[in-house]
């Protein structure tokens, strides 16, 4: 990797790529921004690769590139859609196969509720509940004390469960229509 | 998974959440595919940038490098070929004083030297009458009226050097030489004992150029001009010998202000262009131009309006060309507009030598003559004066009433130009009853 070698590259992308790329659709609610994210989490890696001193640590290191690079991009369309007063692309691309139509209104829906998160709070939630990490591991991922990640994931959970609720559409969930 | 912070969360959140992450599944095969190859890309397009970045570094550094060293060349050879700014020049004189209008006058008899600060040195023989001109930054030009000087000139290509010797014009390009200029016989001589010069004038051959060990004698009463090889240990051909260059001079290193002349500035007002116009023209043997001008201008408007120094320049002008009338007018015109001039009483004298030429001239010659001896007893022109009254008193009433004249020019001047005259005329009136 170090050499810029071709199949270096490709091994890293393969191992990696899927942990860097699911993340951060989840992060972000795009497709394409999260290719976007992806091409250039594995660019800096390989121009920043000599500073790795532990190649042991090669995973944690790209994730700590990851996470930087979602919270540049998620600061970047908060600050966008402050100046120019455009709603955030929201989830382009989400096409799963296992997922109806009627649901993907829904999850149109609670991505724009996600959006309205500060950024570090979208991603300590975005970690927390989505990616399984402990508390502890969110704090360290993110450089943040523990106290500082229960105090944000409290209020992300709060404010979107509040939204939730102010939601006709959403709020049918909680009387048990869509089961 | 319980935890602490799920208490906050709705039962809504936690389907969201959950059926926000199947839809946001993992990529397919082929977006990873796709992902590879443009990171492949976009990493090869990164390394090729940047080879090109340090290509261009390079070139750029190369080319800033060349730049710089021939920006450094350039201002090297500017600096070396750029001419240094030209000291000003002054001057000082020993054994005289320097007048109004930079004339020069002895205090003895034993001559005297004008000591300039660049080294160059005029050591002017007794009796010879001399003029330094204002000072231009590139030029210097000093004038022989009368007499003899031996020019020692320090080289520099940076200021052109004049000598004005009567009606010569001496240009130097760096050199010692002697050269005198009797106006009575119109006869010039110049003896170049180093360097080179150029001399302009009434001369057949137009500019002469000397080299070391040359003479030039012009006599432009009998038309003559001749160079002989000149024998420079012969004492008699130097002139009044030339202080040793090595001496260390007084002013020399002293800026012009602080060198000044004893009784007038060292470095005079500059003089106006016409001034100095007439008297090159005559420098240069141009007397046809000058006549010609006044012809143009009218001689009764020029005699009114020309300046001092111009009124000389045609007086000569004119004398030279056998048209005493013109002369005379001009000579008298400065006397009435200038009596306080520094020439004012040349004048007296020149006005005798031009009545000498005219038809039946010779008692008002006299006349003049002995007007300028009472005025100007010691006065450059006396020994000439007093020579001339001596000749034309003989030739008017004999050697009887000339012989008072002869004695007394043999009491004052016995080894000047006349005294073999005088002694000749002696001899035949102590023959005569």
């Amino acid at each position: 990797m170090m050499a810029g070698s071709t199949w270096a590259v490709a091994e890293a992308w393969r191992r990696y790529a899927p942990m860097v790329l699911t993340l951060a659709r989840r992060a972000l609610g795009s497709q394409a921004e999260a290719e976007d994210v992806g091409q250039e989490v594995f660019c800096r890696l390989f121009r920043k690769v000599k500073s790795l001193r532990d190649p042991e640590s090669l995973r944690s290191f790209i994730y700590a590139f990851a996470l930087r690079a979602l919270k540049s991009e998620l600061r970047r369309r908060k600050l966008r859609s402050w100046l120019i007063m455009v709603k955030p692309e929201v989830l382009v691309g989400l096409g799963s196969r296992t997922v109806d139509f009627e649901s993907r209104d829904i999850l149109r829906k609670f991505s724009g509720l996600l959006d309205r998160l500060p950024p570090r709070a979208r991603l300590v939630f975005v970690l927390r509940r989505m990616e399984a990490m402990t508390v502890e591991e969110v704090a360290a991922s993110m450089e943040l004390s523990e106290s500082t990640v229960k105090r944000s994931m409290a209020a992300a959970a709060s404010r979107l469960s509040r939204w939730i609720a102010a939601d006709p559409d959403l709020a049918g969930l909680v009387r048990g229509e869509w089961e | 998974m319980t935890t602490a912070d799920e208490g906050q969360e709705s039962r809504a959140l936690r389907e969201l959440t959950a059926l926000y992450c199947e839809g946001m599944a993992s990529p397919t095969a082929a977006e990873l595919d796709r992902g590879r190859n443009a990171l492949l890309a976009r990493l090869a397009a990164h390394r090729e940038g940047r080879r090109r970045r340090v290509r261009w570094s390079s070139a750029l550094c190369v080319a800033g490098a060349v730049c710089a060293l021939v920006a450094l060349k350039i201002a090297s050879t500017m600096q070396r070929y750029r001419p240094r700014e030209l000291p000003p020049l002054a001057f000082r004189v020993d054994g005289g004083t320097v007048l109004e209008g930079g004339y020069l006058r002895e205090s003895g008899h034993t001559g005297m030297t004008v000591l300039f600060n660049e080294g160059t040195r005029f050591a002017l023989a007794a009796g010879t009458r001399g003029r330094v001109h204002p000072m231009a930054r590139g030029e210097a030009q000093v004038t022989i009226e009368h007499g003899t000087a031996s020019v020692q000139v320090t080289p520099d290509s940076r200021r052109a050097w004049l000598v004005d010797v009567g009606p010569f014009l001496v240009t130097v390009k760096g050199t010692v030489f002697t050269v005198s200029w009797d106006p009575l016989a119109e006869q010039f001589q110049l003896t170049l004992r180093r360097g080179r010069v150029v001399v302009s004038g009434p001369l057949s051959a137009g500019e002469i150029a000397l080299r070391t060990g040359q003479r030039l004698e012009v006599n432009l009463a009998r038309a003559e001009t001749t160079i002989t090889e000149a024998n420079l240990e012969d004492g008699a051909s130097r002139g009044p010998p030339v202080p040793d260059r090595e001496e260390p001079l007084p002013g020399k290193a002293k800026p012009a202000r602080s060198a000044p002349p004893r009784e007038a500035p060292a470095v005079a007002a500059g003089g106006s262009g016409s001034d100095r116009r007439w008297s090159l023209a005559l420098a240069r043997g141009r007397w046809d131009s000058i006549l010609a001008d006044v012809d143009r201008a009218g001689v009764e408007a020029t005699l009114g309006k020309a300046s001092s120094e111009d009124l000389f320049a045609l007086a000569d002008a004119a004398r030279y060309r056998r048209r005493p009338e013109l002369a005379r007018a001009a000579l008298l015109a400065a006397q009435r507009r200038f009596p306080d001039s520094p020439r004012a009483l040349d004048v007296l004298f020149l006005l005798g030598r031009v009545e000498e030429t005219r038809e039946g001239g010779t008692a008002r010659a006299i006349a003049w003559y002995d007007e300028y001896l009472a005025r100007a007893p010691r006065g450059p022109f006396a020994g000439e004066a007093l020579g001339r009254k001596m000749t034309l008193t003989d030739k008017l009433g004999g050697p009887a009433p000339a012989r008072p004249i002869a004695l007394d020019y043999l009491r004052r001047f016995p080894v000047g130009s006349y005294a073999k005259s005088a002694r000749a005329l002696l001899a035949v009136a102590g023959r005569d009853p």
